[in-house]
């Protein structure tokens, strides 16, 4: 990685350049690039399988990053890069970690095709309200679960009574005490080891990042999260982030979430603009893995056919041209409880094994409500692992994302948020009710009719 | 979506230049209708017709949001000397309402309050974007100086929303509750969270911003 204080100074003294003008700039250079390389999303093809265009991304990012660079809002200052530096920084970023401790530790690969890995599958709900009262058992549903690799904590929202607030004395609180809770959850689970991707999630600010950089809350066999400001931006809370991973060595991983029909355009505009941000933050960072979280302007969830496809062209881009260990989110408008958010699962966990990601799990309701459980994280699961042993090829794949999408995509104008987890779970013993079983049989028997084949 | 047809060629221009974006023109013909003395009203209509056709665009995404600020920046460019005109003539296009912006606390995503913003004014109200990060005590300093009727609270983050608590609060606290609607939108926002904390509107999107800060304004 490149010495950090290169970063800040870079952060302090670069050009200066106003917001507005930058995102102005930035639109004006993604939509220059994507006409360049003639970038086209096609609504009909979800899953890509067009090496060209996925190269053409790769390029077309790689001249963007280079163009922007990523701008600090707390300084107004452009931290650029030139070409040199950031190939190096691609080429030096981990490839492959173990992420977790003892029997319970997984790896976490930088996916090409056909390199005979499934993805590594994350389960957990990030960004969901929780309660005092129901966080541990929402989080013991997911331990349990024994194909989930990986484990992500939804976010506490109040402690004794009191409302977490950004930047506020109780993030602190809150962070430490999700992950003793995410911790408790995994023991109970007899899968102490597990890796806890993005710890800290009840906290918006470094407070919480700081609050648990301590072998007892975040070991340094678990990660935390550092976003990338949408688009291509940076703050000095971001690196503040950054500069207690680079003396605390829990593993850390970028968040980079454009915004379809935002600053950088329509889909073509923000898959260069991910891939550009991926790239940013692999150079400015140095993180050792990659959260894509393209969001749909009007509809959030990364299940509509604008941001899977974003996801599947950035995942073929990588893979071929410069692998990184990339977590797609994978967040539903439905919730649990419902078809439709195993419909959206589907899709989702198809297409993204089908484009060389891994995820970084399920996000229930785009998590607003704390409606989600351990049983559509099993679901995607399973989806991932028949694509993967099915071999689909990107065709097959995207046909089954085109008829599950037909499903659910009425959803999108007229949500079905499901039921809170106390009313799909049973939350003492922690196993499903038998109402949300038989929905997820029903869903599984028709999804294996449409041509997927399920282990078991 | 709905395309409009002019009668008058040149407000046809203009409407086209409005949708078209990529011509900067349609203050150049707005000043050249207004110098063949074609009505003032008519030229403002052909300019909002354009912008809000922009923004039908948007929503269906066959435009994005640097277009649509561009757009709205184009329509403020000829109202500066438009208004003029109306106001030599006593003539008003009737602004729909006076509304302030804001992220909560310790919010600082920007696009959706950026979009909203430029949505509403495409739809005649008059926006005063206070920013992100705001503190709920100069939210409600400004709504009272820009003699606000919406106050109109921005949040993605979960973490933040108890700020929007804060402010209700504190309205009534100041005696001004009465004085304000005051609606949420944003991605952590939910219509029961609304409720819960007796906002008077939950906006989903900004085309239904638009819609529930008319119908809270007409029934003020």
């Amino acid at each position: 990685m490149f010495n950090f204080y290169e970063i800040l100074r870079r952060a302090e003294e670069g050009p200066y350049m106003k917001e507005n003008d930058f995102d102005m700039k930035l639109f004006k250079t993604a939509t220059n690039l994507g006409k360049e390389y003639s970038l086209k999303f096609d609504r009909d093809v979800i899953v890509t399988a067009d090496d060209k265009m996925a190269d053409a991304v790769f390029e077309g990012g790689m001249r963007l990053a280079i163009e922007m660079g990523m701008l600090s809002v707390s300084t107004l200052r452009l931290i650029q890069f030139n070409e040199a530096e950031l190939r190096l920084a691609l080429k030096v970023a981990p490839k492959e970690m173990l992420l977790g401790a003892g029997k319970d530790a997984r790896t976490m690969r930088a996916r090409t095709f056909g390199n005979g890995h499934p993805m590594t599958v994350c389960g957990g709900c990030p960004g969901t309200p929780l309660s005092e009262d129901e966080f541990l058992p929402v989080m013991m549903s997911y331990a349990k679960e024994p194909l989930i690799d990986i484990i992500i904590s939804g976010s506490l929202t109040r402690i004794e009574g009191m409302d977490v607030r950004t930047n506020g004395p109780l993030e602190i609180r809150a962070s430490r005490q999700e992950m003793l809770w995410v911790r408790e959850a995994l023991e109970r689970a007899g899968r102490p080891g597990m890796h806890i991707y993005a710890s800290g999630e009840s906290s918006a600010t470094e407070l919480g990042t700081l609050a648990i950089a301590n072998e007892h809350y975040m070991r340094t066999t678990d990660s935390h999260m550092i976003p990338v400001l949408s688009e291509l931006k940076t703050d000095n809370a971001r690196l503040s982030r950054v500069m207690t991973g680079y003396e605390y060595p829990a593993f850390t991983t970028s968040l980079v979430n454009p915004i379809i029909g935002g600053f950088a355009g329509g889909p073509t505009g923000a898959a260069l603009a991910l891939a550009a941000g991926i790239i940013l933050a692999t150079a400015a960072y140095a993180v050792d893995m990659h959260c894509l979280h393209p969001i749909h302007n009007k509809y959030i969830s990364v299940s509509t056919k604008e941001a899977m496809w974003v996801d599947s062209i950035v995942g073929r881009a990588f893979a071929r041209n410069a692998p990184l260990a990339l977590l797609a989110d994978a967040w539903t408008t439905a919730g649990a409880g419902t078809a439709a958010i195993l419909y959206e699962t589907a899709a989702l966990a198809i297409a993204q094994e089908s484009s060389a990601l891994n995820t970084d799990s399920l996000g229930a309701t785009n998590g607003v409500y704390p409606n989600c459980s351990g049983l559509e994280a099993r679901f995607f699961a399973e989806c991932v692992h028949a694509a993967f042993n099915q071999k689909l090829s990107p065709g097959q794949a995207n046909s089954l994302v085109l008829q599950l999408f037909d499903k659910y995509k009425d959803g999108f104008e007229n949500p079905d948020y499901g039921l809170p987890f106390s009313q799909v779970y049973d939350p003492r013993k922690i196993v499903p009710t038998q109402t949300w079983l038989d929905i997820y049989h029903r869903v599984k028997d028709e999804v294996a009719g449409m041509g997927l084949n399920f282990i078991t | 979506m709905e395309y409009y047809k002019f009668e008058n060629p040149l407000l046809q221009e203009i409407y086209n230049a409005m949708v078209e974006i990529d011509s900067d023109n349609a203050p150049a013909l707005a000043k050249k209708a207004l110098q063949n003395e074609v009505d003032v009203l008519q030229i403002v209509d052909a300019l909002t017709k354009g912008i809000n056709t922009v923004g039908d665009r948007f929503e269906a995404m066959e435009c994005f949001l640097p277009e649509l600020i561009i757009a709205a920046g184009l329509m403020n460019e000829a109202m500066e000397f438009l208004r003029p005109e109306l106001d030599k003539r006593d003539l008003s296009v009737g602004a729909s309402g006076t509304i302030v912006v804001a992220n909560l606390q310790g919010d600082i995503h920007d696009i959706g309050r950026n979009i909203a913003t430029v949505m509403l004014q495409a739809s005649g109200f008059v926006v005063h974007d206070l920013g992100h990060d705001v503190k709920p005590d100069l939210i409600i300093d400004k709504a009272v100086e820009l003699k606000a009727d919406v106050i109109g609270l921005s949040s993605l983050l979960t973490t933040s929303l108890p700020y929007a608590k804060d402010t209700i609060n504190l309205l009534k606290e100041r005696g001004l509750r009465e004085k304000f609607k005051v609606v949420m939108g944003g991605a952590a926002v939910t219509p029961d969270y609304c409720t819960s904390i007796q906002a008077d509107g939950y906006c989903k999107d900004a085309a239904q911003g638009i819609k529930v800060i008319s119908s809270l304004i007409s029934g003020k």
